[in-house]
């Protein structure tokens, strides 16, 4: 058996693909690759595939990670052209090695580090430029999180926000905002911003609700559309995830 | 660009993965290699259009040839519709990007009544014209085949053509016609020629005449040179046929996820009832050579963990043994699981399963159709309770425990003993369940009795026959809730009101399309959701246009009267319906084709095919 550890871009309009798809895209595209996956025993046996974090749907990213089990002695430098010739291009091979037997990527990951793009009406572009540069400030950030099935809790953000900083502030522009009701035009700027924060099994904060608890203490609710990139993911002491063991 | 507007939108809606495309096996050529594009566009969610085979085929079957780019477009649902809507986006193809409009030619598939209001509404979606005598030289040829061609009139008004039959060889004609003219692109002049290959129907060249009761008076062509009849297209030889090497994978979950090898097309079993087993005559098998060689293939390529051994009733291939011999021993490495579409009460089926279901134990399906002996002669479904006891013995000794069993209420003759017979028969298994001794036998039993309502169709013994009114159905549908008290079956059972609609369009002729039209104005779409049908809407639709729902679903037609779909040629002689008919008033059995010819007509028009 040999473990390799995959890093792995989602880009373009793939980003819409939910983490069973990425699953299935996963099994799919190295079997079409002839690349002998180990299977799980039972009555459903499956192939070892094992991805670092679920990606939310919409986000886009430019360092996943996957762990899979191959046959001993499988020629891993094939496995390049196995994503050029069998994966589409907007899930692209970064690198990739082989790595003992350890504990499972999931329960290694504690961040993650993104880029985010935040469109906010012009008229809220000031307020939101303090608001994420007083955050540091706040003594407490709170939002209430949805989970299906369950009581809506309310929860404290400011622990897991690692950094939350503002790259750039871009132009304003002129844009066709759409509902299912109705399109509208507003002058919107485009706030670049670069975030560290808690990720994985433990303990782990969505962009999303970060940046809706935020949009909402300047006033506004669901007019803020947010675009998330994913760039690095780490393990305890913010180590590179993909270097450890 | 629309491809940029999307990138704005589909945070918007749930399951965006559906309005993407860029699967592997999708074929987009550069714009200089396309001489004709033709848009396969399926009246469903991505999930239900991507699990159709002949989309596979027709596709990759198309874009193999030089010139041509088949594209695909499904139905958006609501949510998308609405936001498409909102932000100026038409329905586009999942290839080029492009709105249907900028297409040559539009090909929908007929797969079912219920999806004719989607038709009109990715029309009008896509920027087309939604009559056909609206469309001018610029808008696309909008096509229709699949089988509710068969019965063609009640899309006449919005269809240009119709392909009745096998759509592989004569979509390449059509599409070589289209290129050939296409510099000097003139619709009628198109359509004329179309209407001489074999197979097209291009409804605005023949009128229809009414008697004072409403029936059809006559039918004629209007136009000279075009047949009085058309018969229908079919794949001589299936060996011979195209078949894809590669499928589209789709990103997201499908309805049937999986490789499909298709073993033969048609039927030899003669269920009165059944259109596909009528209009799909006679049998073509593919080899089992053939079969394992494309099963191989396919499974290389798209890399899926399952395969489907598609056809109407798939064990009756004559060399079934050998195939999936084959098969699941090529699978045991590769973990790949088999699955038959259909299983027959008989023990081969039994033994099958052995091989190919060797740990997973899932639920099995079987139809005995009818309730009743009487009624199972009626419609010529040669089962007996013997088969159906027999078969459940040896599925529960081996440990399955999961059994569902469809039925049909409605049937013609049909009384309330013959439905007293289907709660019967939900006993029956549950006592063979009791008398089982076997070491695998597992202690819970689940039998799901599910009941359907009967739609007669065109081109079978049955098209005279008339519909259970609704209440007749509701009847029948207290009965049984109130007959099932045991605890072990659960009784599942169609809307009444759906299948009601169905009748309508089913053997509707080509006054209907004003109700169509109308109940698509006022909001109706994806009509076979139980979440969008609204039968209200219908009601009110139908009454406002003047049309009579009873007057095409529970009428008895004389064997005389002229049907709408008459002159639809699908090689299955009338006087043979006739016959059957009368087979079915006594109860006469007929035997299963393969064991001796039984002269339906199909052998006339396509000698040495059987
Ligand atoms: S077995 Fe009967 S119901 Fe099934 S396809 Fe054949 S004719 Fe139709
Ligand atoms: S012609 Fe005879 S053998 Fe051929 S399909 Fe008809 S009944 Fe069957």
């Amino acid at each position: 058996m040999a473990l390799l550890r995959i890093e792995y871009t989602k880009t373009g309009l793939l980003r819409y693909l939910g983490h069973l798809d990425m699953v299935r895209l996963f099994e799919r595209g190295l079997r079409r690759g002839k690349v002998p996956l180990l299977f799980s025993q039972g009555f459903n046996p499956h192939p070892k595939i094992a991805f670092a974090a679920p990606l939310s749907v919409g986000y886009s990213s430019e360092a996943e990670l996957v762990e899979i089990e191959v046959e001993e002695g499988w020629d891993d430098q094939q496995l390049e052209t196995v994503f050029q010739t069998c994966f589409p291009a907007e899930v692209a091979y970064r690198r990739h090695r082989l790595v003992a037997q350890s504990k499972s990527l999931m329960s290694l990951m504690r961040l993650s580090d993104y880029q985010l793009t935040w469109s906010v009406p012009e008229a809220s572009c000031q307020s939101a430029v303090e608001a994420i540069e007083g955050l540091p400030g706040l003594v407490s950030l709170t939002a209430i999180k949805k989970s299906k099935g369950k009581k809506d809790k309310e929860i404290e953000l400011k622990p897991m926000v690692h950094q939350l900083k503002l790259l750039e502030k871009g132009q304003t522009t002129v844009r066709k905002t759409v509902t299912a009701a109705a399109a509208v035009e507003v002058a919107v700027c485009e706030l670049r911003l670069f975030a560290t924060l808690d990720a994985g099994s433990e303990s782990n904060l969505k962009p999303d609700l970060l940046m809706a608890a935020i949009a909402s203490s300047i006033g506004l609710e669901g007019e803020a559309p947010l675009r998330v990139h994913r760039t690095a993911l780490y393990g305890e002491g913010g180590k590179a995830l993909f270097e450890m063991e | 660009m629309i491809i940029e507007k999307l990138d704005a939108i589909l945070d918007l809606v749930e399951k965006p993965a559906r309005y993407i495309g860029m699967e592997m096996h999708s074929v987009i050529k550069p714009d200089n290699e396309v001489n004709v594009r033709f848009a396969f566009a399926f009246p469903d969610t991505y999930e239900v259009g991507m699990s159709h085979l002949g989309l596979h085929i027709l596709y990759q079957l198309i874009n193999k040839e030089a010139g041509l780019q088949c594209e695909r477009v499904f139905a958006p649902w609501p949510d998308m519709e609405a936001v498409m809507r909102s932000a100026d986006i038409p329905l586009y193809t999942l290839e080029s990007y492009r709105p249907l409009s900028e297409m040559d030619v539009v090909g929908f598939t007929l797969q079912y009544e219920l999806s004719y209001t989607n038709i009109l509404n990715m029309l009008e979606l896509g920027g087309i014209p939604v009559l056909s005598a609206d469309r001018g030289n610029h808008d696309p040829v909008v096509i229709a085949g699949g089988p509710c061609a068969f019965n063609p009139e009640p899309l006449a008004d919005i269809i240009d053509l119709f392909v009745i039959g096998e759509g592989e060889e004569v979509t390449l004609e059509l599409l070589r016609l289209y290129e050939s003219i296409k510099p000097n692109f003139d619709r009628n002049a198109f359509l004329k020629q179309a209407a001489q290959i074999e197979g097209i129907y291009v409804p605005s060249f023949y009128q229809v005449r009414y008697n004072e009761d409403g029936t059809l008076a006559a039918f004629e062509p209007l136009e000279p040179g075009v047949p009085a009849k058309i018969r229908k297209r079919l794949m001589k030889d299936l060996n011979q046929s195209y078949f894809p090497d590669k499928f589209i994978v789709p990103f997201i979950d499908t309805v049937h996820d999986r490789a499909m090898v298709e073993l033969f097309r048609g039927c030899t079993r003669g269920c009165r009832f059944c259109q596909a087993g009528m209009i799909y005559r006679p049998i073509r098998e593919r080899s089992a050579d053939e079969v394992v060689r494309l099963s191989e293939t396919l499974l290389s390529t798209t890399g899926y963990e399952e395969l489907s051994l598609t056809s109407l009733s798939t064990l009756d291939h004559s060399e079934i043994r050998p195939t999936i011999e084959a098969l699941s021993k090529l699978n045991e490495d590769a973990k790949i699981g088999l699955s038959l579409p259909s299983l027959r009460l008989d023990s081969f089926s039994v033994e099958v399963l052995k091989e190919i279901q060797k740990v997973r134990k899932t639920g099995l399906t079987f139809a005995p159709e009818a309730g009743s002996q009487r009624m199972r002669d009626i419609i010529n479904k040669n089962v007996d309770e013997q088969d159906l006891t027999e078969t459940m013995r040896q599925i529960f000794e081996l440990g399955w425990d999961k059994v569902k069993l469809y039925f049909m209420i409605g049937l013609p003759f049909e009384t309330m003993e013959d439905v007293d017979g289907i709660a019967g028969l939900g006993d029956l298994v549950t006592y063979v369940h009791k008398r089982v001794s076997s070491v695998h036998k597992s202690k819970g039993l689940s039998v799901t009795v599910s009941a359907s309502c009967f739609v007669p169709k065109p081109l079978t013994p049955f098209q005279w026959e008339p519909q259970d009114s609704l209440e007749q159905f509701k009847e029948k549908q207290r009965y049984l809730k109130q007959r099932i008290t045991n605890k072990k079956i659960k009784f599942s059972y169609h809307d009444a009101e759906t299948s009601r609609v169905e009748a309508v369009f089913a053997r509707g002729d080509r006054r209907i399309s004003k109700g169509l039209i109308e109940a698509w104005k006022n909001g109706a779409r994806f009509d076979g959701w139980n979440d969008y049908f609204s039968y209200e809407r219908w009601t009110e639709a139908f009454e406002k246009t003047g049309i009579d729902m009873d007057f095409y679903a529970t009428r008895k037609r004389s064997y005389s009267e002229l049907l709408p779909w008459d002159h639809i040629d699908a090689g299955v002689d009338k006087h043979f319906l006739v016959a059957e008919n009368e087979n079915a008033k006594s109860g006469t059995t007929t035997q299963d084709c393969r064991d001796g010819c039984i002269g339906c007509g199909v052998n006339v028009c396509w000698g040495g095919l059987c």
